[in-house]
C-alpha cells in the first residue's frame, strides 16, 4: 500500500509540474492568436526634495503629484510611466543634500525639484554638480530667488548646465516694484512708506542693491518714485513680536507698511498684531506667502481685513488653463500661492522637453529642449531664459534680461495686487499694464483698513 | 525721550507679565518635582489644538471646547506623571527624553491633523479694542493677558503662603524626605502640581492666541522663554521667576524702543541671562525652594 501511495503522489506531482511548465513552452502565438504583451517600460523618475509637513512646501509637493498623475493618465512620457518620489528634508539643509544623493544615486531619478529656500538650493547644487558627471540628471529650483543659484550656470556652464530655476532671480522683481510704488503714491495717496524685510538670503539684493547691475536698493527705488521711506528694518524670521516695530512705524507716520516676507507664521502674526496696534490704520502690503491665498482669512481670524498682497487663488482666467487648474487644486484642498503654479508648469514643461529630446538618454538634448520650449500655464506662459545673461539664464522668463525694469507683456505674467475685504473676499485692486490680468485692475475698489472695519461693524 | 521711557516702562510691565504667565508653571515643576520639564511645550500646543478639535469635530462652542480641553489636559498630565515621571523618578535622563517625546508627538499630531493651512484660529478675545497709556496704544487683549499674569501669579503666591496644601507643596520643595516623614502625601501633591501648572499655561495660550502665532510648532518658542526666565530667576523659585520675568521684559522693551533694534530682543535676553549666570550661577533666587 505504501509503495502504491508513493507512486500515486509521484504521478500527481509530475502532472502538476507538467501543467505548470508545458504552457510556458508553447510556441509563439500565430498572428491569428494576437501579439505577446509588450514588456513594461521602465518608468521615468522625478523627485521632489522638500519639507512634507510645511504648509509652504506641501502644496508644491502635492501639485507636483497632481501633474505627474495627469501625465500618466495621458499615457506617460513617450509611453513610459512617470514615478514621483518625494524626499522629506524636514526643512534641513544637510538632509536636503542627503536626499539629493539618495534620489540621484539610489533611486536614479532623471530630474528633481528642490524646495524654495535659497540656502538649501545652494547646498544641494554643490552636491548635485559633483554627482552629475556620473549620474546625468536635471535639477529645478522650485521657487528660491538667490541670484547665485543661476549665476553659476554661466560662471561654470559645464558644471551647472543641468540646473534650472522655475522662478525669478531677485533682480527680476525690479520690473514691478516701480509700478507698486506708483500705485501707492497715486491711488492710495501715500507719501511715506515703512519697509520690513525678512532677514534671509532672498531679500539681500533688495536690501543692499546690486552695483554690478546698476540696481538700487528698494528703499532708494521707492524714493525715486516720489515716496519717502520713513522706517526700514530687517526682521529675522519667527521673531514673534512685532508690536514695538508697529509702534515705531506708527510714530514715523507711515502710510504704507511694505512687509517683504513669505514666512507663513510671520505674516500671520504680523497681521494679527497689526490689527491690534497703533498702526492698524496704516495700509499693510505683504509680499507673497500665505497672504496670497484665501486661507489667510481664517488663519488670521479675519484680522487681515484690509491687507494687500498678490494672489494665486483667484478665479481670474489668465488663459484656458487657469480655472481648470485651480479647480483641480482646490478639489485637493490645496491653497494656491504662486509657487505651486510654477511647480506644475515646470513638471509639464520637463515632460514636453523629454518628448522633444526623444527620450532620457541624452541629457544635453533634454537641457536644450528645456531652454527652448514654452508652454501656457495658469499664470501666463512658462519658459526658461536661454540668453546667457546673469542671473536670468535658466530662470523662468519674467522680464527683459538686459533691462530688469521691463517686464514682458503680451502675454505678461499674471501679477495683480488684491485686498482682503469683507468676508475674506480677495478683491483685485491693481495690476500693471503689462500684466496678463491688467483688465481686472480696479483701483476704485480700494478701501482703507479703517473704512473696511467700519463696514464690518468692528 | 519721555515718550520712549514711557513706552519702555509700559512694555516692560506688559511683556514681563506675559512671560510670568508662561514661565510660572515651568518654575513650579522645577521647584517641586525637581525635573527640567523639556516637554513643557506640549501644553501650549495641546491647549489650542484640543480646543479646536472639539469645535471642528463636534461643532461645540468655544467655552465647552475649552472646558473639554482642560479635562483632557488634566488627564494627560496625570497619565504623564504616572506613566513616566513617577516610574523613572530616579532616572532623570529617561524622564527628560520621555517628556521631550511627548512634546514632539503632540506637535507632529497637530501638524498631521491640523496643518497651518487649516486656518486654526480661536476667537478668545475677551476685551476688544485698544487703550492709550501715555504715548502708547496697547491692545486690550494683551492688557487682559498681562493682568491675568499678575492675578494668577498672585493667587499662586497666596496659595503657597496661606493654605495648608500650599504649605505642604513648599515643604516638598524644601525637603522631600522630611516631608514624607511628616506624612505629607507626596505622590498626590505631585499629581496636583502637574495639573496646577496647566492653569497659567492654558490662560496664557488662550489669551494671546488672537495676537500671536498659532501653529503646531508654537510651543517651543514659549518654552524657550520659560527656560530663560526660570534659569535666570533660579530654578524652581517663584520669587526669582517673578523678578526674572520683568528683567527679561525690560530687556526686550529696552532693545525695542531705546536701542530701537527689535531684532535683537532674543539675543539681548540671552546675553543678560549669561552674564547673570556667570556672576551668580544659581540665578537671582537665594534658595532652591519654591519661595
Amino acid at each position: 500500500m505504501k509503495v502504491k501511495g508513493g507512486i500515486c503522489c509521484t504521478v500527481v506531482a509530475v502532472a502538476l509540474i507538467a501543467a505548470l511548465v508545458v504552457p510556458g513552452c508553447a510556441p509563439a502565438p500565430s498572428p491569428e492568436e494576437g501579439p505577446a504583451p509588450p514588456a513594461p517600460k521602465e518608468p521615468i523618475k522625478i523627485g521632489y526634495i522638500g519639507q512634507v509637513a510645511s504648509p509652504g512646501t506641501k502644496p508644491p509637493i502635492e501639485i507636483g503629484r497632481m501633474a505627474i498623475e495627469e501625465i500618466n493618465e495621458a499615457g506617460g512620457i513617450l509611453g513610459r510611466p512617470v514615478e514621483y518620489i518625494v524626499a522629506d528634508n524636514k526643512g534641513e539643509t544637510a538632509l536636503s543634500v542627503e536626499a539629493c544623493t539618495r534620489l540621484v544615486m539610489q533611486d536614479k531619478v532623471l530630474a528633481y525639484l528642490v524646495e524654495g529656500r535659497s540656502e538649501i538650493n545652494l547646498a544641494v547644487q554643490e552636491k548635485a554638480a559633483a554627482l552629475f558627471p556620473e549620474y546625468p540628471h536635471i535639477a529645478i529650483t522650485d521657487g528660491a530667488m538667490d541670484r547665485g543659484i543661476t549665476d553659476r550656470c554661466i560662471d561654470e556652464p559645464e558644471k551647472y548646465k543641468f540646473w534650472f530655476r522655475n522662478w525669478d532671480p531677485e533682480p527680476a522683481h525690479y520690473c514691478w516694484m516701480g509700478d507698486l510704488a506708483d500705485f501707492w503714491r497715486d491711488e492710495l495717496g501715500a507719501k511715506n512708506v515703512a519697509i520690513l524685510y525678512e532677514n534671509l538670503a532672498w531679500t539681500t539684493q533688495w536690501r543692499e542693491g546690486d552695483p554690478e547691475m546698476g540696481l538700487p536698493t528698494w528703499a532708494d527705488l521707492i524714493e525715486q518714485h516720489g515716496l519717502k521711506v520713513v522706517y526700514l528694518e530687517a526682521v529675522p524670521p519667527r521673531v514673534g513680536m512685532y508690536l514695538p516695530i508697529l509702534e515705531a512705524i506708527a510714530k514715523a507716520d507711515a502710510d504704507v507698511i511694505f512687509y517683504v516676507s513669505s514666512w507663513f507664521t510671520d505674516t500671520e502674526v504680523f497681521t494679527k498684531q497689526w490689527a491690534e496696534s497703533t498702526a492698524k490704520d496704516i495700509q499693510p502690503v505683504l509680499y507673497g506667502g500665505v497672504g496670497q491665498t484665501r486661507d489667510f482669512w481664517p488663519l488670521t481670524g479675519g484680522k487681515c481685513l484690509g491687507v494687500m498682497d498678490s494672489a494665486g487663488d483667484l478665479y481670474l482666467p489668465v488663459n484656458d488653463t487657469t480655472i481648470p487648474f485651480l479647480e483641480k487644486a482646490h478639489a485637493r484642498d490645496l491653497s494656491m500661492q504662486w509657487q505651486p503654479h510654477f511647480t506644475y508648469a515646470a513638471i509639464h514643461q520637463l515632460a514636453k522637453s523629454i518628448e522633444k529630446a526623444g527620450g532620457t538618454d541624452d541629457i544635453d538634448a533634454i537641457i536644450k529642449a528645456m531652454e527652448e520650449i514654452e508652454i501656457p500655464f495658469s499664470l501666463g506662459t512658462f519658459s526658461y531664459e536661454s540668453e546667457r545673461i546673469k542671473p536670468f539664464f535658466h530662470s523662468r522668463i519674467l522680464c527683459d534680461p538686459r533691462d530688469p525694469y521691463k517686464a514682458y507683456s503680451d502675454p505678461g505674467f499674471a501679477f495683480i495686487q488684491c485686498q482682503f475685504q469683507l468676508d475674506g473676499e480677495q478683491v483685485p485692486i491693481f495690476a500693471p499694464e503689462w500684466s496678463a490680468l491688467a483688465e481686472y485692475s480696479a483701483p476704485e475698489k480700494y478701501k482703507t483698513p479703517a473704512q473696511l472695519r467700519i463696514e464690518a461693524g468692528w | 525721550m519721555l515718550g520712549v521711557i514711557e513706552t519702555t516702562i509700559v512694555y516692560t510691565l506688559l511683556m514681563g507679565s506675559l512671560y510670568l504667565l508662561v514661565a510660572v508653571g515651568f518654575s513650579l515643576i522645577c521647584g517641586v518635582l525637581r525635573i527640567f520639564h523639556l516637554g513643557y511645550a506640549y501644553i501650549f500646543v495641546a491647549t489650542i489644538y484640543l480646543t479646536w478639535m472639539f469645535m471642528d469635530l463636534f461643532g461645540w462652542g468655544l467655552v465647552p471646547s475649552i472646558a473639554a480641553m482642560a479635562v483632557i489636559q488634566a488627564g494627560l498630565a496625570v497619565a504623564i506623571y504616572k506613566g513616566l515621571v513617577s516610574r523613572y523618578m530616579k532616572q532623570e535622563e529617561l524622564i527628560i527624553t520621555g517628556l521631550l517625546l511627548v512634546a514632539i508627538i503632540t506637535e507632529q499630531s497637530a501638524l498631521r491633523w491640523y496643518p497651518i493651512q487649516t486656518g486654526v484660529y480661536l476667537e478668545t478675545t475677551v476685551i476688544p479694542g485698544m487703550t492709550e497709556i501715555g504715548a502708547t496704544t496697547i491692545s486690550n487683549q494683551l492688557l487682559f493677558a498681562a493682568s491675568m499674569g499678575i492675578v494668577v501669579t498672585g493667587l499662586f503666591v497666596l496659595f503657597f503662603l496661606k493654605t495648608k496644601t500650599g504649605l505642604a507643596v513648599r515643604a516638598i520643595s524644601y525637603d522631600l524626605y522630611s516631608s514624607r516623614v511628616m506624612g505629607i502625601q507626596v505622590e498626590r501633591l505631585y499629581i496636583f502640581v502637574m495639573i496646577l501648572v496647566l492653569i497659567p499655561v492654558m490662560i496664557a495660550t488662550l489669551a494671546v492666541a488672537p495676537v500671536w502665532a498659532v501653529d503646531p510648532t508654537m510651543g517651543w518658542g514659549y518654552m524657550i522663554t520659560a527656560i530663560l526666565v526660570v534659569v535666570l530667576g533660579g530654578l524652581g523659585n517663584l520669587k526669582g521667576t517673578i523678578i526674572a520675568s520683568y528683567i527679561i521684559g525690560f530687556c526686550h522693551a529696552f532693545v525695542s524702543f531705546v536701542v530701537a533694534e527689535p531684532r535683537f530682543m532674543t539675543l539681548s535676553a540671552l546675553v543678560v541671562v549669561l552674564i547673570v549666570l556667570i556672576v551668580r550661577p544659581q540665578g537671582i533666587a537665594k534658595t532652591e525652594s519654591l519661595w
